[in-house]
Parts: C-alpha cells; sequence; structure tokens
C-alpha cells in the first residue's frame, strides 16, 4: 500500500513513515500543501493521510480542492482537531475518515488498509485469486495455504495488480505506487520485481501486455500430482 | 413587583392623593358658601317681612285672628313675629308657640323639637322678626354637592387611572420587549439584540448590551481557539511520542535506538510546552512575575540559543546596550515564539531586527522595537507566518506578554511575500 502523508510535524511525520513501514507500506511525505498538490500530480497512491494545519494552508482546502478535481484517492484525515464540527467539516469536505491525534498506530493501519479496500470495492480484507491469498495488513501471501515470503516492494506491486481486478496498469503507474518520489529507482527494477514474483508465485501470475503495460494473469493452477 | 406595577401604584397614588386634596378643598369651600348663602336667604328673608310690617303695620293688627303668615309646606323658611313683650304677633305653619321666643338679634343654631335649626332674629320697631330653616335641610343640601362633585371626580380619577396605566405600559413596551428577547434566549446565544423603536433613554442599554455579548463572544472564541492551540501542541509531541515508541517496541538494533532517540525529541517538545503553559499561568496570576528589566542583546541571546535552523535567522541588532521593562524570561519566550513562527510558516531566511533609535513616542514612554520578518512560502495561498489562527501557544503568549508590560505587537504583510512582526516593548528609563 502506498501512503501520502502530509504532515508539517517531523516528529510526527518520521514515526508514521517508520511505523507505516512496519505494516508493509510505501510512504512519501511531504510537508505543506504546496508539495502535496506536487506529489498528487507526479504520482498516484493508495491512500492519503492529511494533517489539517499546514504551514501554507489549510489542509481542508486542499482536500476541497482535490475532491473539486475528481482526484478519488481515499483520504484520512489526522489531527488534533477534536470538535464535532471540525469531524463534520473534514467529513463534507470529502474526507473518507478522521483519526484523532495522538493514534494508535494498530488501529490507523486498519483504518488505512480498510480504506484501501473498499475504494478497490472489496468487503474483506484478504485478497483472493484462486489459491493465491493476499492479506495487506499483516503482508502474508499464501498460495496453496503455504506461506509465501514477499519484500515489500513485491508485496506492494503484487497487491496493486489484485485490486485492479485483470485490468491493465501501465509500468508508469505501477512505478509510481511501488515507489512514489524516490527518484534513485533503477530502469529495469519494475521487471526484477514481476521477475521475482512469478519464480516465488507461479509464471503467470503477471502477464505482460506489451506496449500497454501489466496485468494479473489467471488463477493458479495446482500442479498434477500435488494435490492427491 | 414589576416596574409597571411599581409605577402605577406610586403614579395612581400620587394622582389619587392630589384629586382628593382638590375635592376636599372643593367641597369645603363650597359647603361654607352654600352656608353663607343659606344664612344671607334667612337675613333677607327676615329683611323682607321687616319691609312688608314697616309698609303695613296693620298686618300685625289683623293678624291676632289669623296670625297665619305664611303657610309653608313641611320644609322651607319658618318665621315668627314677636312683639316687644315676646308675644307671637304672627308666625309661620308649623312653629310652635314660644319656640322661637328667646331668640337673641343675629344667628344662631339650637335644637328644637329633635331638629337642628338655624335662625335669624332681626329687631325693628320693637318686634322681633326670626326666620329659621331646618338644618337637615341644609345637610341634604351638602350630600347633593357632594354627590355632583364625587361622581364626575371618581369617573375622572378611573379614567385617569386607566388613561396612567395605559400610557406606562406603552411607555414600559420596549423594556418588555428586551426582557422577552433575554428571557427566550439560550446561554450559548450572543447575538445582539434588537428592539424596534427604543427609546433613546433605552438605546444606550442596548448599545452597552449588545457590546457585551460582543465581548463575551470574542473571549469565548478566543478561549476556544487557546484551548484548540494547547491541545494541538499537546497532542502533536504526544502523537510522536507514542508512534515512535510503537516502533522502537517492533524494531530493534540502530532503528530502535533512532525511534527512542525520536522519542526523546518529543519528550522534550511536551517539556517545552508544559513550561510555557506553566508560564502562561504565572502571568494570569499578576505578581508571580518580578518585574525587573534586562539587557536586550542578552535576551536574544537566550531565544536563539539552542534554535533549530539558527542558520536561516539574520539578527540585526542595532540596540546592543538597549534594557527593556520586561524580566529577561519572558523576552527570550517572546523574541522565540516569534521566530519560531517565522519560521516554521515560511521558507529562506528570517529577518530580526533590533532598533530603539527611532523611539515610539507613547503615552507609555519610549519603545525598543523589535522586527521579525519572514518571506513566507512562495506559491502558496498564506503568506508568511500565521496571525491570531495559528494553532500553537505561542503568538497568545506573546500578546499575553506585550499587554501585561505595556508593549505592543503589530502584523503587516511585506514585499517579499510574507510577514513582518512588528513588537515594541517599553525601555528602562536608564537606557
Amino acid at each position: 500500500m502506498h501512503v501520502l502523508v502530509i504532515e508539517d510535524d517531523d516528529l510526527v511525520a518520521s514515526g508514521l513513515e517508520a511505523g507505516l513501514a512496519l505494516y508493509h507500506c510505501t510512504v512519501d511525505r511531504v510537508r505543506t500543501a504546496r508539495e502535496a498538490r506536487a506529489a498528487m500530480d507526479q504520482f498516484g497512491c493508495d491512500v492519503v493521510v492529511l494533517d489539517l494545519g499546514l504551514p501554507d494552508g489549510d489542509g481542508l482546502a486542499l482536500l476541497s480542492e482535490w475532491r473539486q478535481r475528481d482526484v478519488a484517492a481515499p483520504v484520512l484525515i489526522l489531527t488534533a482537531r477534536d470538535a464535532v464540527e471540525d469531524r463534520v467539516k473534514g467529513l463534507e469536505a470529502g474526507a473518507d475518515d478522521y483519526v484523532l491525534k495522538p493514534f494508535d498506530l494498530d488501529e490507523l493501519t486498519a483504518r488505512l488498509h480498510a480504506l484501501v479496500r473498499r475504494a478497490a470495492g472489496r468487503t474483506v480484507s484478504e485478497v483472493k485469486h484462486g489459491e493465491l491469498i493476499v492479506q495487506p495488513r499483516s503482508g502474508k501471501v499464501m498460495l496453496y495455504g503455504k506461506p509465501v515470503h514477499l519484500s515489500r516492494r513485491e508485496l506492494a506491486l503484487l497487491e496493486r495488480l489484485m485490486n485492479a481486478r485483470g485490468a491493465v496498469l501501465s509500468e508508469e503507474r505501477l512505478k509510481d505506487g511501488l515507489y512514489g518520489m524516490d527518484a534513485s529507482v533503477e530502469s529495469n527494477a519494475m521487471n526484477v520485481h514481476i521477475h521475482h514474483l512469478r519464480r516465488k508465485l507461479y509464471r503467470h501470475v503477471v502477464i505482460t501486455e506489451r506496449g500497454l503495460g501489466y496485468r494479473l494473469g489467471p488463477p493458479p493452477v495446482e500442479p498434477e500430482g500435488d494435490g492427491s | 413587583m414589576s416596574l409597571q406595577r411599581r409605577l402605577l401604584w406610586s403614579l395612581g397614588s400620587a394622582f389619587l392623593l392630589l384629586w382628593l386634596s382638590v375635592a376636599a378643598l372643593m367641597y369645603f369651600h363650597l359647603d361654607r358658601q352654600v352656608s353663607q348663602t343659606l344664612d344671607q336667604r334667612l337675613a333677607a328673608s327676615a329683611t323682607m317681612v321687616a319691609g312688608l310690617i314697616a309698609g303695613q303695620p296693620e298686618m300685625l293688627m289683623s293678624s291676632r285672628s289669623s296670625p297665619l303668615l305664611v303657610s309653608p309646606e313641611s320644609e322651607g323658611v319658618a318665621c315668627q313675629i314677636r312683639g316687644a313683650s315676646g308675644e307671637v304677633l304672627l308666625q309661620t305653619s308649623g312653629v310652635e308657640d314660644q319656640v322661637l321666643n328667646d331668640a337673641r338679634p343675629g344667628f344662631s343654631t339650637r335644637e328644637i323639637g329633635g331638629q337642628q335649626w338655624r335662625l335669624y332674629t332681626l329687631e325693628q320697631s320693637g318686634t322681633f322678626i326670626t326666620t329659621a330653616d331646618r338644618m337637615s335641610e341644609r345637610a341634604v343640601l351638602a350630600n347633593g354637592i357632594i354627590l355632583v362633585m364625587v361622581v364626575p371626580f371618581a369617573l375622572a380619577l378611573l379614567g385617569g387611572l386607566v388613561v396612567l396605566w395605559w400610557g406606562i405600559r406603552g411607555g414600559l413596551r420596549p423594556l418588555e420587549v428586551l426582557r422577552d428577547q433575554l428571557r427566550r434566549r439560550t446561554p450559548e446565544n450572543l447575538d445582539p439584540v434588537t428592539v424596534d423603536r427604543a427609546p433613546s433613554e433605552l438605546a444606550p442599554v442596548v448599545e452597552t448590551l449588545n457590546e457585551l455579548f460582543n465581548r463575551v463572544a470574542t473571549t469565548l472564541a478566543w478561549e476556544k481557539r487557546f484551548a484548540n492551540s494547547a491541545a494541538h501542541e499537546f497532542r502533536t509531541p504526544l502523537t510522536g511520542i507514542k508512534t515512535h515508541l510503537h516502533v522502537a517496541r517492533r524494531v530493534s538494533g540502530e532503528p530502535q535506538q533512532q525511534a527512542l532517540v525520536n522519542a526523546e525529541k518529543g519528550v522534550a517538545q511536551l517539556q517545552s510546552v508544559t513550561e510555557q503553559l506553566l508560564l502562561l499561568s504565572r502571568m494570569e496570576r499578576k505578581g508571580e512575575i518580578a518585574r525587573e528589566g534586562c539587557l536586550i542583546a542578552q535576551a536574544v541571546d537566550d531565544a536563539l540559543e539552542g534554535l533549530p535552523e539558527r542558520e536561516r535567522v539574520r539578527l540585526d541588532n542595532r540596540c546592543k546596550e538597549g534594557r527593556v521593562a520586561v524580566p529577561r524570561t519572558l523576552v527570550a519566550v517572546v523574541l522565540r515564539n516569534l521566530v519560531d513562527n517565522a519560521l516554521k510558516h515560511s521558507v529562506g531566511t528570517c529577518d530580526l531586527v533590533l532598533d530603539c533609535s527611532d523611539l515610539q513616542a507613547t503615552s507609555g514612554g519610549p519603545q525598543l522595537r523589535v522586527t521579525v520578518r519572514d518571506r513566507g512560502v512562495p506559491g502558496s495561498s498564506d503568506s508568511g507566518s500565521v496571525g491570531s489562527q495559528s494553532h500553537g501557544l505561542g503568538l497568545p503568549i506573546v500578546h499575553m506578554v506585550v499587554n501585561q508590560f505595556g508593549g505592543a505587537l503589530e502584523s503587516e504583510h511585506n514585499e517579499a511575500g510574507g510577514m513582518d512582526w512588528q513588537l515594541a516593548l517599553p525601555l528602562l528609563s536608564t537606557c
């Protein structure tokens, strides 16, 4: 899961970055509304964590602006403003959830995963593709009931493809989701991750659509003689 | 008792007393006039009889056989004519013999046959002419006069009281409207009251009331903002501490050490916020802060010591020997908060200019001027450091210090796209 954290306080932001990384999230952090606009224009993210009191403007104004521009990414407001009218304003401005500081990291990640799940049209936290099961929050991947260890990037890539439900995703979009603002990405990094996924799971888990991008392959077929 | 009833009671009582006094005076005057008139009637009657007798003395001679001079009804003026020896020569019917015998000349009042009579006796040529009327008849007349006076007076009085009640009620109507508005409103409602066609006497009351509502609303808004700021200032480092401790529990080695270091930073921030709140509390309890002055240069050093991003601050101190009439700790806190605010809400450098050459002549004496100038964030909707809507406690504390020590704080947008904060602190006279 790729999270864009918009938070001006360095201490809170560093805690969020370190904490969300524990839950297999890719985190990009910006500190101002201006940087947030640029980040959102530059790459897509799965979910946004938005602080309201930004140095160069109000987070609510930024959120309203995004919603007017049809930016559909789920937004969770993370703030110290606890008044009911603030919560109502936040939700009316287009927020999908409202969490007060200080928060519990477990709860926050659970809420973020729930937002991404709902945005993908799923009702359960597990993502199933035949015998391939992914639990995004814990990062567990099961194939034929056996755990498979994937790196954070590989997991994020697989999750994105599974959430796309067979739709083709361009390489750029996948890269944005995986690396965010990290500019120091090797040109063949995506191919390496896809290669690892095919090796660790099964060969047709990712289908290359030449000139277009990649999509999730058909569900895994149990190897002959293995299930007897 | 309501104002309306009180007014009605006092004005009605005064009204009633005046009217009754006037009525009583008129009655007594009229009663005396009527009595005098009736007395004059008795005297005139006696004089008329005397005139008749003088013109026709044979009347007395013929009266021996028929002494009845007049035959009045049971009521009216009675008359008796006596000779020098006291014999009755002539009298009206109903007048008992000898009854009026001993009447002396002039007016007198006597009880005759259980009734009070008013007599007038005139002596003429050895004859005594006495005229008389019953006092009961005079009482009936007096009662008639009272009745004639009382009914219109009573009606006028009642009418006057009704008019008075109507006038008072109409006059106090704006007060009633004001009372109803105040009674109906909820304690949270601080909207101004409106009284249509308020009289000039009530207008200042309504105006003062509305100003009071406005001040209360402003104070409540400020307190709410302050509470929000305090909540923000407390919750932010607390969030950092909690998150980093959570991370520290889940990792080991270098990441764990880093998380613990970050948590400690949060504790330091929390401590700073607590100290500022305590300072604020002490300032609210006036007297706990010593009113001593300080050298501004020392306070500036204190303010900038350990400041994160100290390299972004350009200090221009043109007032190195200046002493301000504010404690050093507070000056340091004020400057630190202003610089913090400027650094947090802008990019690039921030200027801190201290100047006491251009002394501001105010009623409080010369002041040292401090300018904190930032350059804002290019391209952002807001320019520069924030004003009273800030989430921090810094600016409320600056305002409080400035107000308590007779200083001033103003802010304005500058040409660089940021804000200039102009702080004025009173200089010590020994400067």
